[in-house]
This record gives C-alpha cells, structure tokens and sequence, in this order.
C-alpha cells in the first residue's frame, strides 16, 4: 500500500528469457531513418504538435509536428538494421558474437537491455514468430 | 546438453560445469555469500555460502528440513521425491529432489577446512532431468568447496585466474562490455581489466590504445590511488602483443606514508577484440612472497588460446 502512495508502478509478470529470445523485433515502419556514410543510423522520433500558448501563439504560430533525432552508435546502428523481420533476438546475439567477438553473454545482456529499452520507446516492436509467418484471413 | 565442461571458480568454490552454464549473479565475499549460475535459457545451480562454527552449524537433516517448510510455503504444490545422504567434497551432506512445474536439488553441507555452511539448489524441467541428470551428478561430484593448496581459481565469462589465497576480491564489476577485478592483500593491489568491442573503440571513441590508456585507464587508477604519480608510457612487449606499460609510484598514508611500486601493462588482443590492463601495487621494501603472489596471478591471465 506505501508504495501505491508512492506513487510505484506495480511490476508485471517477467517474461522468460528462454521465450523472448524467440521473439522477432521488427522496425516501427512509421519511424523514418537512415544511414550515414561513416555507418551510424539516425532516426526520427515523432514527439507529437507543439503545443501554442496563449492567444498570440493560438494565432500566428504554426501548429508543426515535432521531432526529435536520435543517432545510433555503430553497435547500434547494426542492430537497428537487423531488426528487419528476419532475425530472432537469438540470431542477434549469434551475429554480435560473431561479428565483434563476444562470449555470448557479453553479447546477450546489452542487447536484450537494449531491445527493451527499443521496444518501450516503440521503436521496434517484438513479435513471435508465428505472428510474423501468419497468413492474414481472408 | 553440451557436454564439454569447464572450470568454474569463485570465493574459494571450485566446480565442473557444462560450458554453456555461465555465472549470472553473485554477492558478499568469501565469508558469506551468493552464486547463481545460468545456462542459455535459465537459472541452473545457486549456492549460498555463511560462516559458521562447527559446533553451531545445523546438521544436513535439520537444514534440509527447514528447506522443506520453506519451498511447501511457497509452493503447495511441491512433492518431495528423494532424499539422500551423500559426500560432497568429502563432508556429509544431504540433498532432496522435489518437484513441481519445475524440478530441483536442493543441496547441504557444512565444510568444517573454511568454516562455511552450504545451501545449493539445482534448478531444471521435468522433461530436462534424465538428459541433465548425468551432467548434475558430475557437478555435485566435482564440488571443491575450500582450497587444497595456497591458491584460487577466479572464473567469469571465459576469464581465468589463478590467485593466491591471502588476495581478496575486494571490488569487482560485471559490465556487458568491461570486467574490473581488484584482489587485495595489506600490503599489495592486483587489478584486472578487459574491455569488449575493442575496435570499436580504438577507433570511434579514442585515437588509439595510448588515447585510451591516458584519458581512461589513468584517470581510474588516480581516483584510486591518490597521489599516484605516473611515469613515462613505453611501447613494450605485453603477453605477447604489442603493448604500453607504465612504472608509477603512489604514497599510501599521509604522514609515514608507505611507498608502493605501481606498474601496469595495457594491451589490445585483435583475436578477441578486447582490451586488457594489468596493475600490480606492491610496497616498496616487501619482496619475497608477494612478488611470488604477484606473479603467480600474472602468469594466470591469458587473451586468448
């Protein structure tokens, strides 16, 4: 009850590990990005409408959406790319391993932290398998 | 089940597991403490440790009993199958075998040569056990739980050190990309570094190993060691690689301060992409044992191979 008044989020079920290195993440095709020549990927984050204060700003402002512009760095960057549909969270752990040379949990931790911290921003979205080889019903 | 194993080795604890079990968590120090080990999917072995006289350590029995109670609180659904006497390390021990949506060991003994009683819990599925059980016997089998000679072996990731028993780990930090050890005895330091994704940041982040060494490796060892005092960094020959050392002096104390003789060796190793940086501190004047403890932890670090 104390930390209700604190105002603390109740925690919700965990998911096993074991499940959601099954799990697929895929780019959020609204979020417009590209790639740099030196590698790194930046991504635009729509923040929503600015909003217009008083009656001068109601009147003579533009109501522009605004944005915001987050740059990957280069670990990052790829993995941004391979979040295309194709890859499971374990096959991103294989290709970091592989391709920067890491124990598989030097690759396995950061990444999952940083697929989760993706997934809440809804950067990405992570999908079982099975919803992505689904055929839609007609 | 892969079954290749290897050394695992931790406060003290030594113990054959499969490869693929890596250490996940660990607390506290050799008096008391925590280790949970995990292989690709879940949590496998925990092993808690506490000192306690023999005279006042709890029998296997009053010890599992007390388990009981707390695992049906838990869980009411919980069905004991076995319980057993065996050895483990030579010392009478107990284990029962329950069973739930998940299955486990849970494991006591009371080791009289490091004063410490023992808890430890095998956790797996139902349908894992006959696969796993061959695996399970070897590991309880292989438990060391003190040191037969003057040393230790320290394992994490695919690290491996082998450190004589008066070193303590005294600070200690698991990054995804960094692993920091500082074992310690009265009079002398030996600190262990490795940094992941090495390329990346020779060529990104810093301009080269010596960018690296001078704007973050020496700044540590300053809030460290104040007062530190660094000398010339030299290209030398390090484990085999191309690599940088640096003789410093640091005054511990303030006025009848102790001098020590600090010297560290940073390297880059292509064939893991990682960096490493070895620090020794010893007093000045204290030679002998520690210079043999010293070298003994430095001719147990290896890159690679």
């Amino acid at each position: 009850m104390l930390s209700r008044l604190r105002g603390k989020k109740p925690t919700g079920p965990v998911m096993p590990k074991e499940d959601f290195l099954k799990l697929v993440p895929i780019r959020n095709p609204t979020i417009k990005w590209e790639k740099y020549p030196t590698g790194e990927v930046s991504i635009d984050v729509p923040l929503g409408k600015s909003r217009r204060k008083g009656v001068v700003g109601k009147l003579f402002m533009p109501q522009t959406p605004r944005k915001k512009r987050v740059v990957f760095d280069r670990i990052g960057s790829y993995v941004w790319e391979q979040c295309d549909g194709k890859n499971t969270v374990e096959d991103l752990v294989g290709l970091l391993c592989e391709k920067h040379r890491l124990t598989r949990r030097e690759a396995e931790v950061p990444l999952m932290i940083h697929l989760r911290n993706l997934g809440k921003r809804g950067f990405i979205g992570l999908l079982p398998k099975e919803a992505l080889s689904a055929k839609p019903t007609q | 089940m892969n079954a290749e194993v290897k050394v695992f080795g931790w406060q003290g604890i030594k113990l054959q597991v499969p490869e693929e079990w890596e250490l996940a968590a660990e607390k506290g120090g050799f008096t008391k403490g925590y280790i949970r080990l995990d292989d690709v999917t879940a949590p496998k072995l925990s092993m808690s440790w506490d000192t306690v006289k023999e005279d006042k350590a709890k029998t296997p029995r009053e010890a599992l009993k007390e388990l009981k109670k707390e695992i049906k609180k838990r869980d009411k659904s919980v069905k004991f199958l076995r319980e057993d006497a065996i050895k483990v390390c030579g010392h009478p021990s107990r284990y029962f075998h329950w069973k739930s949506l998940t299955e486990g060991y849970e494991l006591f003994w009371y080791c009289p040569d490091s004063k410490r009683a023992f808890a430890s819990e095998f956790t797996f599925k139902p349908d894992e056990y006959w696969n796993l059980k061959p695996a399970l016997d070897k590991v309880i089998e292989s438990i060391q739980c003190h040191s037969t000679d003057d040393t230790r072996v320290w394992t994490t990731l695919d690290l491996k050190l082998e450190v004589p028993i008066e070193f303590n780990l005294v600070e200690r930090s698991f990054y995804a990309t960094r692993i920091h050890m500082l074992f310690s005895t009265r009079e002398a330091y030996f600190i262990f570094d490795r940094v992941g994704f090495a390329q990346t940041i020779l060529t990104e982040t810093y301009s080269d190993l010596q960018d690296w060494l001078e704007k973050v490796y020496e700044p540590e060892l300053k809030r460290r060691f104040k007062g530190i005092k660094f000398g010339r960094i030299r290209s030398d020959k390090v484990f085999d690689h191309e690599g940088l050392t640096v003789h410093s002096s640091y005054k511990s104390g303030t006025l009848f301060g102790k001098k020590h003789d600090v010297e560290s060796q940073v390297w880059f190793c292509q064939q893991v992409n990682k960096i490493f940086a070895v620090t020794t501190v010893k007093e000045i004047g204290k030679n002998g044992k520690l210079n043999k403890g010293l070298k003994l932890i430095l001719s147990s670090v290896k890159c690679h191979g």
